[in-house]
């Protein structure tokens, strides 16, 4: 979507056309899931925030400044639900809810054994980012599974570009080695078992 | 950049924690790139690092299944804002610019007709200035003295059509009495000036007149005295002059300690 149609969405939308703010809704709610289950590691929770999050942005177009953009906004206002969220408690980790958020393959039980060791892997990583200071998984979240710029990540938390690459550099040291010692326990298992 | 990847590879150490940062940090241009992963080739616990951090990124990287929210998120925002249809949105939008237009048309009207006619409209009632207000007081003070002077008029003429009546000076002054007296009193406010309390019943009246200069004195009844003194209004009262006949209706001497 240009930013042209975006911002003809976001006029649609404020002047109360239902069909203009569904697909505003469809352009975003993607990638705002994405970033609060990783965030949260909880598929119920990011839902509610999601939801939450649109409504707050729907009800107070009025107020966006078209010089800036949307989404930003929108995750701003996530970041701010998900801070509210993490204080009253601890982000947990469910593996059976996060796996029914994976996209499932539909191959054959020929690819089950692949389907088993990428799920793995996904909740590994998924466990590891949540070991992580929130900065550094935040961070981490909206470089490499996003793609946002440095710049915008700065802007988005409220630091230097400095800062940001610091978290990034020391929350991929962090995950590598949460990941190094997962396999390395997970080895001696199998060692153990076989 | 890749200065560093070549005093790296130059002094066979391991490749430094920040080359690797910034491989992932997707820093490096194309030849930079290449001679990292020669140096790569070189470095096998460097090479473990990079790898294990790039199957870590490739996860994070792969789309994660949304639930479809849109409708959940519309159904919320229903609870506080109602979304129009169109057509309705339409006659909304055209409502709200016709009452702008009127308001904005109107008041163009008003502008105009203040312009070319400033007494044709009038908003709001004039304020006065303190200059009308006191030609008010005046004109109404003007009206009271009006009616003092036409009542004073009738008692002149009514003591002056009295012929032969004894007269002390001219009615200066005209006031009415506050409650009727049944009899005459008069109380003498200053030398110069008497007060006779006069009339009855509904009627009442009372004059002053100037003291004479020296006193004078009738035999007849009704007839003239002197002031013999000044006192204060009300019961201690000398002797006192007294018109009979000019204010008709029965009249009282007022006996004093050295009345007459």
């Amino acid at each position: 979507m240009t930013r042209g149609e975006e911002l003809s969405l976001i006029e649609r939308a404020g002047a109360g056309d239902r069909e203009g703010a569904d697909l505003l809704i469809r352009a975003h709610q993607q990638s705002l899931f994405a970033y609060l289950l990783r965030m949260s590691g909880r598929p119920d929770v990011a839902e509610d925030m999601v939801q939450e999050a649109f409504v707050r942005v729907l009800s107070n177009l009025h107020r966006f400044d078209p010089r800036f953009r949307f989404s930003t906004w929108l995750f701003t206002i996530a970041r701010r639900l998900y801070v509210n969220y993490s204080q009253r408690l601890k982000p947990a980790y469910d593996t059976d809810s996060l796996d029914h958020s994976q996209a499932r393959s539909t191959a054959p039980a020929a690819h089950v054994a692949f389907r088993e060791a990428r799920a793995n892997i996904h909740d590994a990583l998924q466990a590891a980012l949540l070991e992580l200071a929130p900065e550094q998984r935040e961070a981490l979240i909206l470089f490499h599974q996003l793609d946002w710029p440095i710049w915008l990540i700065a802007q988005h938390m409220a630091m230097p570009e400095g800062t940001v690459k610091s978290h990034l550099h020391r929350g991929r040291r962090k995950m590598r080695g949460l990941l190094e010692r997962r396999e390395s326990v997970a080895r001696r298992v199998g060692e153990a078992l076989a | 950049m890749s200065d560093r990847i070549r005093i790296a590879r130059d002094d066979h150490r391991a490749i430094p924690s920040e080359v690797i940062d910034s491989f992932f940090d997707r820093e490096m241009d194309d030849a930079s790139r290449d001679k990292f992963f020669a140096m790569l080739r070189a470095d096998v616990k460097a090479c473990e690092d990079v790898v294990r951090t790039q199957r870590a990124v490739s996860a994070l990287r792969e789309p994660v299944e949304s639930p479809e929210l849109s409708g959940a998120i519309l159904a919320r925002l229903d609870e506080r804002r109602h979304f129009l249809p169109a057509r309705m949105r339409a006659m909304v939008t055209g409502g709200r610019a016709a009452a702008a237009a009127g308001l904005l048309l109107g008041l163009l009207a008003i502008s105009l007709i203040q312009r070319y006619a400033p007494d044709g409209v009038s908003l709001v009632e004039a304020p006065s200035p303190v200059s009308k207000l006191a030609s008010r007081s005046a004109s109404d003070a003007a009206a009271g003295v009006q009616h003092l002077a036409g009542a004073m008029e009738s008692v002149a003429a009514r003591v002056a059509d009295q012929s032969g009546k004894p007269r002390w000076g001219a009615v200066r002054q005209v006031s009415p009495l506050v409650a009727a007296p049944t009899t005459v009193r008069v109380a003498i406010r200053e030398r110069s000036d008497i007060v006779i309390y006069g009339g009855a019943g509904d009627d009442p009246r009372f004059l002053t007149l100037p003291s004479a200069s020296a006193p004078r004195r009738t035999a007849r009844g009704g007839g003239v005295f002197a002031v013999n003194g000044v006192d204060r209004m009300g019961e201690d009262l000398l002797m006192v002059p007294v018109l009979t006949r000019g204010l008709g209706g029965h009249i009282d001497l007022i006996k004093t300690p050295d009345g007459p």
